[in-house]
């Protein structure tokens, strides 16, 4: 296949001009845009661009379709909803301009889906998202806008990944009084792997997210919520396995805007076998968030001496009328717990196993569905080699 | 049968001799308790058994069924069939009870002996029906948010599922009341047979009255210092340690005196 332009891949499928324009700029500036220390590996050289095929039906099914729910290629999206892509991709809640990584996927996107569900759609049955991207490409892309009261319930797994290094990027706004849950299961095989989730909430919408990262190489997982509207509430919640010399950073920031808004976040991690895990959370109330909740627990668990953690708990409170805490701990399995397990003649490996297993669970259980959760435990066991 | 020759034990933490010179035989089928003031090495002598990692043997050996268990890990003597009703069992949360006891269970057997997951169920709802157990205490943590009595009954719970050879259990009556007692006793007593002794260590005499022991013994200061029978016990309800130390004449100095 030949190898094709910015511009030229873009237009190959008919991009609207703002959009090839946009990506031009991108590519231009991407070099002088900032990049930390922490997201230098995940930069990628430049990939190859190939024609690819866009399908531009509108994919949602039957019953949901005629509720008006689209769920469609992204580039197909640009051409039948220049406006609502124009304002919200990449704009309002990952900035193209923020960052190299940022403009670079822009630039760069070979694939993405755009889902939005209309005002007062309720979804009762979840929806899997997984198959309405192309995972072997290495800029993904999700951008979900949910309309006023509306409600629904996304997982998303990952599979035949690249082998070297890819990224997804996920956008969910929503619109006053949404409620939306996100279940993540996180399972690239690739070497470095960025997975950025962000949203922004309007007025008393609610979001709940939850991310089990138990993919076997180097991860940095990025989300941050605006928590702008008036009464919103957003719940981050991680899940981490880190084994074999992986490094896993995980950033999650919730900012309260509104007034009595409400964020907390909880990562839970394990980590073993030389493998290094860094949560960074972050609590930030403005000036304007009067009434705001801000809390954030974050657990890592060490499963021998050879593995690391570390845990950064901030809180940036800007307001004085607010409710804030945080906890954090790192540490090993409890002796006692260990000694209980093995007085029943639990051997170590399975009484630590069983330990592990116990620590996770609370998040875990949180999924909606079945077989995402076997799914999670059974790669827990697998790749759970810890003498 | 369990075999303790010449014990001395440490805690290593300290340095501080806690059993000095201890000597006991449990033979299979039978049934001894120890008792004792406070401070003088029941539950050292319970842990140091099952290898807490707190204490140290400093001389003597303790041997089970001709094995010598110095060298051998926690997890490897229980296997052997030693099981220990422990007197604060750990709350785990995030393990659910039934797996728990389950793991238990299979980690005594080898793989063609473990039962399949209807028998085991059958047969640990028929523990509990004897130990008067609610059904909803399967799913729930391990010990997480159990009062004081659920704990005792759920380890009694576990000795009757997992079926070891000896079974020591340390203070189960402490903390319970008349009916738990009556309960946690019938569990025992269903455990009864010419391969399964126990070992029982406790303050008081009530559970005796239940639970019909072969061998009384006194402890004190490290040492087992007197065996008898029943009556060894109800002469110490009646007088206390103090008069059995001097009666002995012994130069031992009590803990609450």
């Amino acid at each position: 296949m030949t190898e094709l332009t910015i511009s030229e891949f873009a237009k190959s499928h008919g991009e609207p001009a703002w959009l090839v324009a946009k990506r031009e700029v991108a590519s231009d500036i991407y070099c002088s845009l900032p990049l930390s220390a922490q997201q230098r590996p995940y930069q990628m050289t430049n990939p190859k661009l190939t024609a690819v095929t866009v399908n531009n039906d509108n994919l949602a099914p039957q019953h949901l379709k005629q509720q008006g729910v689209i769920m469609m290629d992204l580039f197909a999206a640009a051409q039948e909803y220049p406006t609502l892509i124009q304002e919200n991709l990449m704009e309002k809640t990952i900035p193209w301009r923020d960052n190299a990584l940022n403009a670079r996927h822009l630039a760069y996107l070979t694939t993405g889906a755009f889902i939005f569900l209309p005002s007062n759609t309720i979804c009762n049955e979840p929806i899997n998202l997984t198959n309405f991207i192309d995972h072997t490409q290495l800029e993904k892309h999700l951008l979900i806008i949910a309309g006023a009261n509306a409600e629904a319930t996304f997982t998303f797994n990952d599979c035949g990944t690249t082998p070297k290094k890819d990224c997804l990027m996920v956008e969910v706004l929503l619109g006053d009084n949404a409620h939306i849950k996100y279940f993540d299961e996180n399972n690239a095989k690739s070497e470095y792997h960025h997975r950025v989730l962000n949203a922004y909430l309007a007025r008393n919408a609610t979001l709940h997210t939850f991310v089990g990262l138990f993919n076997a190489h180097n991860t940095l997982y990025d989300s941050s919520f605006s928590l702008d509207g008036e009464q919103s509430e957003g719940y981050l919640n991680v899940v981490s396995l880190g084994m074999n010399t992986q490094q896993q950073n995980v950033n999650a920031e919730i900012i309260n805007h509104g007034r009595n808004t409400h964020g907390e976040i909880q990562a839970r991690g394990i980590v073993a076998e030389r493998a290094k895990t860094n949560f960074h959370t972050n609590g930030v109330i403005t000036k304007n968030g009067y009434g705001a909740y801000s809390d954030q627990a974050s657990r890592l668990l060490t499963l021998d001496s050879t593995s690391q953690g570390q845990v950064d708990p901030i809180l940036l409170i800007d307001n004085y009328d607010v409710v804030a805490g945080h906890a954090a701990s790192v540490g090993k399995v409890n002796a006692d717990q260990l000694y209980y397990l093995n007085s029943r003649g639990i051997p170590l490996r399975q009484a630590k196993l069983l330990l592990t297993r116990g620590f996770l669970l609370p998040l875990i259980d949180a999924f909606p569905n079945e077989q995402m959760r076997k799914q999670m435990l059974d790669k827990l066991e697998g790749r759970f080699n810890v003498r | 049968m369990l075999k303790i020759t010449d014990l001395h034990v440490k805690i290593i933490e300290n340095n501080q001799e806690v059993i000095k010179g201890l000597n006991l035989e449990i033979p299979d089928g039978e049934i001894h308790v120890i008792m004792g003031p406070n401070g003088t090495g029941k539950s050292t002598l319970s842990q140091t058994i099952m290898n807490s990692g707190k204490y140290e043997i400093t001389h003597g050996q303790i041997n089970f069924n001709g094995t010598d268990l110095a060298k051998l890990s926690t997890d490897e003597r229980a296997r052997l069939g030693i099981f220990l009703a422990m007197q604060y069992p750990t709350e785990i949360p995030g393990i659910k009870n039934a797996d728990f006891i389950r793991a238990a269970v299979n980690a005594m057997r080898p793989k063609s002996a473990q039962p399949t997951v209807l028998e085991f169920m059958q047969s640990l709802s028929k523990a509990m029906d004897i130990l008067d157990i609610k059904l909803d205490y399967t799913d729930r943590y391990l010990n997480e948010g159990f009062s004081g009595g659920e704990k005792k009954r759920n380890e009694i719970l576990q000795m009757m599922m997992v079926k070891p050879q000896l079974a020591i259990l340390d203070e189960i009556d402490s903390g319970l009341d008349i009916d738990a007692l009556k309960v946690v006793s019938k569990g025992i007593n269903t455990m009864r047979g010419n391969h399964f002794s126990s070992l029982i260590i406790t303050h008081y005499d009530r559970i005796l009255r239940y639970v019909k022991p072969d061998v009384v013994h006194v402890m004190m200061d490290g040492k087992i210092v007197a065996s008898g029978g029943i009556e060894l016990a109800k002469s110490l309800e009646q007088g206390g340690y103090a008069q059995l130390r001097d009666k002995l004449g012994l130069n031992i100095k009590l803990v609450d005196e």
